[in-house]
């Protein structure tokens, strides 16, 4: 797990940035842009003054020259806070290539939390299974970086998925608006996972899912009559994998357009990895993406 | 239901049992895969889970009938009946060929027919038919082993076919057109019997061996159609033929007029005139013109012959219009001497006191001529037994013994091989007689005695006299010239022994009820027991004109067996023995022919053998005289005799060829014959349809296999 905490391997995100799509409340002062319009540092925009308006955002140079009413307006940058949300349920632990889900999904958070903090944003993380295993308040030290690797190191993959009853949770404890990033395979009801993203949305919560999968897991390559061992419960599956492929990917492909449709519903951003994807290019990539938006 | 003319290929069917190992191995032999999506995996299976059940049984019965159809298409079904339809199918044919004598008739009329219209048929044969031939006579003789398709080589053998001279026995060439069939491989067959339909043929009271052939048919896998082509078109059946020659005595010697009967059958409606010539060693002895009646006319010859040794007779008719069996040949040894050896319980120079002293006198009493007679007689004390050997006992035709006290285990086993090598038994029971001594050599019934000696009867003064049962006893009657049952009141019997038969003796002669003469075979040998003594003590039979000729008739009797037989009928091997005359010489086996009756000269394989050399001649195939010759001086002669039923050419009437268990199509001609096979609906092959439906089935197996697994 050091391997997390080697700088070398962050080095190619020092220059990228993480831009939230939207602004969120902080309480540093960063690269982040405040949704709402200020009166702190950048002007914006003017806008025609109506009744009610504070006089003491008037414009009155222009007031002066123009001797019509326009109130100034201000953006104001703010510092990010973000929750990272790990799913560290037993089919996180699923693994066909060198890194099992939960890995990839440790690294992920790893990278992240680091890049917020080097850029002074306040990181949160949360672990749960069916429930909320490790909360970490958002900080900004970097203290709280090693704090963090510390939890990480020691996870394992847990019990059976309640994702949706855990996010839920967490969308009522968390009171200030935020950056969710949520790591997970997703393996539950989409129903659930609907209303519980919908509870994020509600509270203006910006929230990005990481969809974490084996590849094994979208291609179902098995030949040989296979015993299916259920790594979150005593579930067993004998079956013929040849046979049932179709059905399974029917099925696979099915929750996975449920689940991009929640998310392009609730404008929540919605990234799918493999765990043989290169690590480095994909979060790159990703992080270039949503620099540009 | 199919048949299958390989159904050894049948057993493939087991390999069916392959896609439901490899579905029962596949069951227990499974990946064990960690899985996390178990949520998308489970919905699947319960999607697919019975389809797939149901889509693995589809490809394993696949996979099942593909196998079994290919077993059973390589095992070669075949359908029959009405399904089977008319068709070009291959036939497989026994052609049976009457070889009977009867075919000879009007200088081989049938015979050559028989041969035109076998050769018809073979010339008529589709590619792929195939034939047997077999000669049908008193054996069924296969021409070849395996059914040919070889037109040449079947006509070559067609032409070769010689006249017979035995009968038919057609139900033992049906079995024997039924086994070969077995072998053949050809989905329709058929039997054709080339034939003069005579009824003896046919054996139509032979019922058991019938019903034998029925059984047979039934099981047969593919029935072949069977049709008899009849060539005689003559109504006419008249026909005389000799139908036996036999001796009155058992011995033929040199001191009497020996009797010969002649039997001459006559089948028709008129008695007819004809002449019979009588030969006595190729030369002609007498003549005389008969007169034959329908049945059975016996004619008496009395021939008095001067030179001891093998001799033969011929008795010839004139010919008609199948004149083969018109005569018929006889051989014979006459006797100059009849060695015989008594064994007697008290020996004395008195005859009277002696106990075979009487039956010396009796026996050398019988026919004389210059000095010579017919018996041999040497005498010797019971105990005399123990020294000697069964070589030198084979030196006598006949052993008399005559109140013997006892027996030792070595004389009990010599005396046994003796009687059972031909030797002639004669037992006098006596006073010295006990009941345990003999209960030895009577052995519960499997002994030489032939009734078990039970207990001494003692008449007081109250004597009877003895009676002879017809029967075995009619040879004795001939001699005392009796009636039937009726008492010869001259004997009077005080003392004999009561003595109990066994059921594979007989009854000659008995006092009031109980057995005095009794008679048994023994091996190739005769025994005749008497319960009297053969002295005067217990009757006055020895000193009545009755003792002389029985003990005289009995002993000729005893000496009548004729082991190996001179006569035989066709196709039974010939036993040439040969007695050796002084030391053995390597000439004696090496120089020895076989004259048969068409002239033709054999050298006969010989070897030496207890005191002979013998030889077995099997190519007896032609009736007629044989002649063995080992010198010009030295010859004997065997007579190969033809079959006295082949003579009634009476044809196989309408009502009995409706009584035959099997079916036949009787058939006048050839043209017939052709209508019959063409309106066959036969049988027909129909592999290749399993063929074709196992590519079929596997199509669909690659088809399904492929879409399941999509």
């Amino acid at each position: 797990m050091n391997e997390l905490l080697n700088p070398k391997r962050y080095a190619s995100f020092k220059r990228l940035e993480l831009l939230a799509h939207s602004v969120v409340e902080g309480f540093k002062t960063g690269l982040h842009k405040s949704p709402y319009k200020g009166f702190a540092i950048e002007f914006e925009q003017h806008r025609p003054y109506v009744f009610g308006d504070d006089l003491k955002h008037l414009d009155w140079k222009l007031l002066a020259k123009s001797d019509r009413y326009y109130i100034k307006q201000y953006e104001e940058d703010t510092s990010l806070r973000a929750y990272l949300i790990l799913d560290t349920s037993g089919s996180m632990g699923y693994t066909s290539q060198k890194h099992s889900k939960l890995d990839y999904g440790k690294y992920l958070l790893g990278v992240f939390s680091y890049l917020m903090l080097s850029q002074q944003d306040s990181v949160g993380m949360v672990t749960c299974d069916t429930k909320i295993q490790n909360f970490m308040s958002p900080r900004s030290s970097a203290k709280h970086l090693r704090n963090m690797m510390e939890v990480l190191n020691d996870i394992s993959p847990g019990q059976d998925t309640g994702l949706a009853n855990v996010l839920h949770a967490l969308a009522g404890k968390i009171k200030r608006r935020a950056l969710i990033v949520i790591i997970s395979d997703f393996f539950d009801d989409t129903e659930s996972l609907k209303k519980a993203l919908n509870h994020f949305a509600h509270k203006k919560h910006e929230v990005i899912l990481y969809q974490i999968l084996d590849r094994k897991e979208t291609e179902f390559p098995f030949n040989d009559l296979t015993q299916f061992e259920s790594l979150e419960g005593d579930e067993i599956q004998m079956t013929d994998p040849v046979r049932i492929k179709k059905a399974y990917l029917e099925e696979f492909n099915k929750h996975k357009a449920n689940l991009k449709k929640v998310c392009f519903n609730l404008r929540i951003d919605f990234q799918q990895l493999f765990t043989d994807d290169p690590f480095e290019r994909t979060v790159a990539s990703y992080l270039a993406g949503r620099l540009k938006k | 239901m199919f048949l299958f003319l390989s159904p050894l290929f049948l057993l493939g069917i087991s390999l069916a049992l392959i896609p439901l190992i490899i579905h029962i191995l596949n069951k227990s032999k499974y990946k064990v895969e960690k899985w996390g999506a178990m949520m998308f995996l489970q919905k699947a299976v319960k999607i697919r889970a019975r389809s797939i059940k149901l889509q693995q049984i589809i490809l394993m019965l696949l996979r099942m009938a593909v196998l079994i159809f290919f077993a059973i298409g390589l095992a070669r079904p075949i359908i029959q009946g009405q399904f089977a339809g008319e068709d070009d199918q291959p036939v497989c044919t026994v052609l049976i060929v009457d070889h009977s004598y009867s075919m000879q008739k009007k200088s081989n009329a049938n015979y050559n027919k028989a041969k035109e219209i076998s050769k018809k048929y073979i010339r008529d044969m589709k590619e792929g038919d195939s034939l047997y031939i077999v000669l049908g006579g008193s054996r069924p003789n296969p021409l070849f082993s395996k059914p040919s398709f070889d037109k040449g080589f079947l006509s070559e053998k067609i032409n070769a076919i010689k006249v017979g001279s035995g009968d038919f026995n057609i139900i033992k060439s049906l079995e024997e057109a039924f086994f070969l069939l077995e072998k053949s491989k050809a989905p329709r067959r058929r039997i054709v019997v080339i034939s003069d339909e005579q009824e003896t043929n046919w054996k139509i009271n032979q019922k058991l061996l019938w019903d034998k052939i029925k059984q047979h048919y039934e099981l047969l896998k593919i029935k072949p159609l069977l049709y008899s082509l009849n060539l005689d078109e003559d109504e006419k059946t008249d026909n005389q033929w000799i139908k036996s020659i036999s001796t009155r005595s058992p011995v033929i010697d040199i001191y009497r007029q020996n009797k010969f009967v002649v039997e001459i059958e006559h089948i028709g409606d008129k008695d007819i005139k004809s002449h019979l010539n009588f030969y006595l060693d190729g030369e002609i002895y007498t003549e005389r013109d008969v007169e034959l009646k329908n049945g059975t006319n016996s004619f008496v010859f009395d021939v008095q012959i001067e030179k001891a040794g093998s001799h033969h007779i011929k008795a010839e008719l004139e010919a008609d219009e199948l004149p083969f069996d018109n005569q018929r040949e006889f051989s014979f040894e006459v006797i100059e001497r009849l060695p015989v050896l008594i064994l007697e319980g008290t020996s004395d120079e008195n005859p009277l006191k002696s106990d075979g002293g009487l039956l010396s006198m009796a026996l050398e009493a019988a026919s004389q001529l210059e000095n010579k007679q017919l018996f041999k007689v040497d005498k010797k004390p019971y105990y005399e037994l123990e020294n000697l050997t069964l070589d030198s006992l084979s030196s006598y035709k006949a052993i008399i013994l005559a109140n013997v006290p006892s027996f030792s285990q070595y004389s009990i086993f010599t005396l046994e091989n003796y009687v059972k090598k031909g030797g002639g038994l004669f037992i006098f029971l006596g006073d010295k007689t006990t009941p345990e001594a003999y209960q030895k050599v009577y052995k519960n019934g499997q002994g030489l005695l032939p009734g078990l000696i039970k207990k001494k009867i003692e008449r007081n003064r109250k004597l009877v006299s003895p009676f002879f049962n017809p029967g075995l006893g009619r040879f004795i009657l001939e001699i005392y010239n009796l009636e039937e049952g009726k008492q010869i009141d001259e004997v009077k019997i005080n003392t004999y022994w009561q003595v109990s038969t066994h059921k594979e003796s007989y009854t000659l002669a008995r006092i009031k009820n109980d057995p005095m003469l009794l008679y048994k075979t023994f091996g190739d040998g005769r025994i005749m027991m008497l319960s009297v003594s053969p002295d005067i003590k217990w009757s006055n039979y020895p000193i009545t004109p009755h003792f002389l000729p029985l003990v005289q008739n009995v002993c000729i009797y005893l000496c009548g067996t004729v082991k190996p037989p001179l006569n035989v009928s066709l196709g039974e091997p010939l036993i040439v023995q040969l007695p050796i005359v002084s030391t053995k010489k390597a000439s004696d086996v090496n120089l020895i022919n076989m004259i048969e009756p068409n002239g033709k000269i054999n050298k006969l394989t010989s070897r030496f053998t207890r005191g002979f050399i013998s030889s077995i001649y099997k190519e007896t195939n032609n009736a007629g005289l044989y002649t063995v010759v080992k010198s010009e001086k030295e010859k004997k002669y065997y007579s190969v005799q033809y079959p006295e039923s082949e003579g009634n050419l009476k044809a196989l009437e309408e009502k009995n060829k409706i009584k035959l268990p099997v079916k036949f199509n009787f058939v006048k001609t050839y043209t017939e014959l052709s209508q019959y096979n063409l309106e066959e609906s036969g049988a027909k092959e129909v592999w290749q349809y399993f063929i074709y439906l196992l590519l079929i089935l596997l199509l669909i197996e690659l088809y399904l296999s492929g879409r399941f697994n999509k």
